[in-house]
């Protein structure tokens, strides 16, 4: 496995185009997260009713909340996370478009391991995402918080391994429509598409089937955000259809089941077809 | 001698055309062997489906007597048709990344680089290289760690003159050696110069596998004449090792085995009572025995 991480390291490593990507991605990342509370506030500014949205601010960044806050804005299909998909889609049709695959593969890596390879980076740039949310966390936390025992700074962590495992599926499956395409460009187009599609799709598949739809399944163990005081509620303001108190176990299982088709298709595409 | 490759039955079908039909082949340690035909005769077939780049349709191969796997490709180096790298990385990371693949140190990429001719160019992008050096990037590749065999598809493609020589020249260096080398090409003169072994392949099919000289030697038409034809025809009828027999205006022309020189056929006759008037060795070139070969 270090292997194969030395190999995508040495290609990745010289490689200017990836790191602006990166660097980008970190910087609108952060800025969103350190604007977000005077974000809110002009929002609040320009309504009317800006008591509501003012409370929820001083309560949504506050410690254990802010983790399944801040993971739920990152995580939003159509928005930042797009950038790392970029990134993966254009490490991935690389490889095939300028044939290195080939020259990869009669050198000496099988063709698993050259899969492996690939999910590794992935895996990797799932856990930078994931420790930059924790970094904007942390300040947003201690910003607002008025609580900042450990105990309170810790016990709604297991949203960022949510976050984690939703970026990692989702990351995977932007891996499989690089090696499917093979073209950088028509594979950019047809994720972007894709995100556009699915929604229509939905409209058209049976409300209890909704959550099967790919998209819906990677994005659907956060699917909301959540305050210890529900109650900032009144009749022009209601967040009750953004409010979920806590994840279930079928949508994390569900995640996990595209996660594992999504490899098992990549498998066979690259051990089956000619390169 | 120890068998470094041996396919049996390998065929490669896209749709309904056959780009490779039911290829035998055996190479043993230190040969230099060369692959020869036309575009589209299915050599870059061969040698992709032997580097586990695309899959055969029927057939198998061994590497080293083994079953083919990653770990047998690492103790080879190869090129292909065109060199692939990545463009955006340096002569020397594109050879770190193959050297890695390869699990091979980095300490010999120097002197890689320097037999190609790429060490002054080491640190430039690939997407700069002209094709000369590209093709010289990808036998520099090739050559990390020592490869018990290499494998050339064909080296000198879109190279000047200059350029062909000197990868020729690179190639008869490696190949003097002892290395076992596999070189694809459709140029003659190349695998004449440098190869002791060929197969020539057409349309998928192979005409002809062996050793180079033998395909020479079949190549050689003894021409005889006497003042009286029938008698000697008679009296050549009696040689076994004569195995052709065509009449031409006066002359005989006759095919004989590479063991019966033409001073020998002469000596028979002589002892025979027949003094000939005419006796000739008539060499085809290698080029018109392959081109005969492909004509079939």
């Amino acid at each position: 496995m270090l292997r194969l991480l030395k190999i995508e390291w040495i290609k990745l490593k010289s490689y200017r185009a990836f790191w602006i990507m990166v660097g980008l991605y970190l910087f609108i990342l952060f800025s969103i997260t350190f604007g977000l509370p005077e974000f809110l506030d002009f929002i609040a500014s320009k309504t009317s009713e800006a008591a509501p949205l003012k409370a929820f601010r001083t309560i949504a960044f506050n410690f254990a909340d802010v983790w399944q806050n801040i993971a739920y804005v990152m995580g939003m299909r159509g928005f930042i996370k797009i950038f790392l998909a970029l990134l993966v889609l254009v490490f991935i049709s690389n490889e095939f478009s300028f044939l290195t695959i080939r020259s990869n593969i009669l050198s000496g890596l099988s063709r698993t391991q050259f899969m492996l390879g690939k999910l590794s980076v992935v895996f990797l740039l799932s856990l930078i995402a994931t420790l930059a949310l924790f970094a904007s966390g942390l300040y947003l936390g201690f910003r607002f918080s008025v609580d900042t025992s450990t105990g309170a700074i810790l016990s709604r962590m297991h949203w960022l391994l949510f976050y984690f495992i939703e970026t990692f599926t989702y990351l995977t499956f932007a891996l499989l429509i690089g090696i499917l395409i093979r073209k950088t460009g028509f594979a950019i187009i047809t994720l972007l598409s894709y995100i556009f599609i699915e929604p229509i799709i939905q409209y058209y598949v049976p409300d209890n089937l909704d959550k099967l739809l790919p998209l819906n399944a990677m994005n659907g163990i956060i699917s909301g955000v959540n305050t210890s005081l529900l109650q900032v509620k009144t009749d022009e303001f209601n967040l009750d259809d953004f409010i979920q108190s806590s994840a279930s176990v079928t949508d994390i299982g569900l995640c996990l089941l595209y996660l594992g088709l999504i490899i098992g298709l990549i498998y066979l595409y690259l051990n089956k077809r000619d390169l | 001698m120890s068998e470094v490759l041996s396919i049996s039955g390998l065929s490669k079908k896209y749709g309904k055309l056959h780009a490779l039909n039911d290829l035998d082949l055996t190479i043993e340690k230190g040969e230099v062997y060369g692959i020869l035909g036309p575009n589209g005769s299915g050599k870059t077939t061969t040698l992709a489906i032997i580097m586990d780049i695309i899959k055969a349709s029927k057939g198998t191969f061994r590497w080293f007597g083994e079953e083919s796997s990653y770990k047998s490709r690492q103790r080879i180096g190869a090129t292909l048709e065109n060199p692939h790298f990545y463009p955006y990385l340096s002569a020397l990371n594109n050879l770190k990344v193959i050297a890695s693949i390869k699990d091979k140190p980095y300490k010999g990429l120097k002197d890689i680089l320097k037999l190609v001719g790429l060490y002054e160019r080491r640190r430039d992008k690939f997407k700069n290289f002209s094709m000369g050096m590209k093709q010289r990037l990808a036998i520099a590749s090739a050559l990390i760690g020592n490869p018990e065999v290499l494998i050339f598809d064909e080296p000198t493609n879109g190279l000047d003159p200059q350029g062909i020589a000197e990868i020729r020249e690179l190639i008869k260096r490696i190949a003097g050696e002892g290395q076992t080398v596999l070189l694809a090409s459709h140029l003659l003169d190349e695998v004449q110069k440098t190869c002791s072994h060929v197969a020539v392949l057409r349309k998928g099919e192979k005409l002809f596998s062996g050793n180079l000289d033998k395909l020479s030697r079949e190549s050689e038409i003894i021409e005889l004449s006497s003042n009286n034809l029938e008698i000697l025809l008679e009296a050549l009828n009696e040689i076994d090792e004569i195995g052709e027999i065509n009449k031409e205006g006066s002359l005989m022309l006759v095919k004989a085995t590479p063991d019966l020189s033409s001073a020998g056929i002469n000596e028979i006759l002589i002892e025979k009572g027949i003094v000939l008037s005419h006796l000739n060795l008539r060499k085809r070139s290698l080029e018109k025995e392959v081109l005969k070969l492909l004509m079939q």
